[in-house]
């Protein structure tokens, strides 16, 4: 076969291909975008809660135990003190915009805090669709939260700042 | 490889250490769950058998009654509280720790084997047969007895408690006045209360006292840790040398020999081990139950005052309390302890 005719039917080959690509490329966008947009919505909804001075809402969305910083919050009664306290003392999250989600990586505990309990916690508690986002407020200040959103449910196990 | 040695002998250790008597559920009701020395949690269910390790945690309205062949223990509403095992005397020594709450303790009969009862600020040896110990937020605990006779120990002090006596032992203190007993019932919440407003009155006194305490515990983790290895290492040579001995005295004399001074050994290393995991074990319930819980309540009251100059002391002291305790007391826990 000649080199020109062998090439032209290899180019005809890989355009036959290309709406498959397209296909893929655009699917893999929209799952990012509808990804980025769900987590916007979670940032949404606990910043929500927070401003509004929802506490009991709050508290029956975290799942024990609680990630606080670096620590593990074992009782009940603690996770709902943590939430109606930070109400209480008038705590907002101003103009909320997600800076990052991402799903929960064998590193990602460091962000948290560098430790064995932390670590453990991260391997241990969390789901396999956690995911750890990143908000910043109107103060420029970021807070860290953990969270698993499900189709029916969405479970807060940590949050971090502001910082 | 030492690492891997060091962390199959904590899991084995973990797995091994087997409460000498089981302790059945035989009362429970409300909010109560159990998380097992495996590391997994579950609703408290009448019937459950509980062992070394496991831990059972009360909410507001839970209320768990254990039986341990002669000793009932009525575990109260917010409570937490571990079933532990120690070395004493050579000897493997059940200890109830009470980490935060109440428990009132009754004995059927005293047979001089009564495990210990130890809370963040003091160990309480028991000669009694009917008393109640409790836990407050800030480490504290009070300990009173309706019959019988407790010995309550704390900073190298003990006292004698008898029929209608109470004494308070605050955290890194010595136990304080023994006091009569008023006749009403000690209410728990108004009591815990009180120390919780302590606790968080002056948060420098109580990272400090916290520090002091976790200190106390570190020190006894590195003395049983020195003495385990000297007396594993005692081991590995008796052991190495067995095959030479029964080559020189025979193998009856051997056996003999590996009998009378190898397995008393290998108990004895093992105990000593597992005073390295009680006083690990102990450290960690100070650090979650009294530790945490402070740092919970300040973020949260200051979340919005950060720059308030007693919170910004306080958490420079409570990173050394973290720094500490992840390089001297974390290498000793494994993941079903957190």
């Amino acid at each position: 076969m000649h080199i020109w005719r062998y090439i032209s039917i290899q180019r005809v080959k890989q355009m036959k291909k290309l709406p498959y690509l397209l296909l893929v490329l655009v699917l893999f966008a929209s799952c990012a975008s509808i990804q980025r947009s769900k987590d916007e919505g979670n940032i949404e909804r606990v910043s929500e809660l927070i401003n509004t001075g929802q506490a009991d809402k709050l508290f029956a969305m975290t799942e024990l135990p609680f990630l606080l910083d670096q620590e593990i919050v074992l009782l009940g009664k603690d996770v709902q003190t943590f939430w109606s306290t930070i109400i209480e003392v008038g705590f907002k999250v101003e103009e909320p915009v997600l800076e990052r989600g991402v799903k929960i990586g064998p590193d990602s505990y460091k962000e948290f805090y560098d430790s064995m309990e932390v670590r453990t916690f991260f391997n241990k508690y969390l789901k396999k669709q956690s995911r750890l986002l990143e908000l910043k407020t109107n103060t420029g200040r970021r807070i860290l939260l953990l969270l698993t959103d499900t189709l029916f449910t969405r479970t807060i196990h940590g949050f971090k700042g502001p910082y | 490889m030492k690492k891997i040695i060091f962390i199959a002998i904590l899991l084995v250790a973990v797995l091994l250490s087997g409460f000498a008597v089981p302790n059945d559920v035989i009362y429970s009701e409300g909010d109560a769950t159990v998380k097992y020395q495996e590391g997994y949690a579950d609703d408290v269910f009448i019937g459950d058998v509980y062992d070394t390790g496991d831990t059972v945690t009360t909410g507001f309205d839970g209320f768990v009654e254990l039986d341990q062949a002669g000793l009932v223990l009525k575990i109260n509403p917010d409570t937490v509280f571990t079933l532990q095992e120690k070395e004493e005397q050579g000897k493997k020594t059940g200890v109830f720790s009470l980490a935060l709450g109440s428990i009132k303790f009754r004995y059927d009969r005293i047979t001089g084997k009564e495990p210990m009862i130890q809370t963040p600020s003091c160990v309480a040896g028991v000669r009694g047969t009917e008393f109640s110990v409790y836990a407050g937020a800030d480490g504290s605990a009070l300990i009173v007895v309706d019959s019988g006779l407790v010995e309550v120990e704390s900073e190298g002090k003990a006292v004698q408690l008898t029929a209608a006596e109470g004494v308070e032992v605050q955290l890194g203190e010595p136990p304080g006045e023994k006091f009569r007993v008023p006749e009403e019932k000690i209410d728990y919440r108004s009591w815990n209360e009180d120390k919780l407003s302590k606790l968080l009155g002056d948060p420098l006194v109580s990272i400090n006292k916290i520090t002091q305490r976790l200190e106390y515990y570190i020190d006894n983790v590195n003395k049983y840790k020195a003495l385990h290895t000297e007396y594993s290492e005692r081991l590995a040579d008796e052991r190495k040398n067995l095959p030479a001995r029964a080559e020189k005295e025979g193998k009856e004399a051997a056996r003999k020999y590996s009998q009378e001074v190898i397995d008393p050994l290998s108990i004895q290393t093992f105990n000593l081990f597992l005073n390295v995991r009680y006083y690990s074990l102990a450290a960690l319930s100070l650090r979650r139950y009294v530790g945490g819980r402070l740092y919970s309540f300040l973020k949260a009251a200051n979340i919005t005052d950060t720059a308030n100059q007693t919170y910004g002391d306080y958490l420079l002291l409570h990173k050394k309390l973290l720094n500490i305790f992840e390089s001297s007391i974390a290498p000793y826990l494994v993941d079903a302890d957190i």
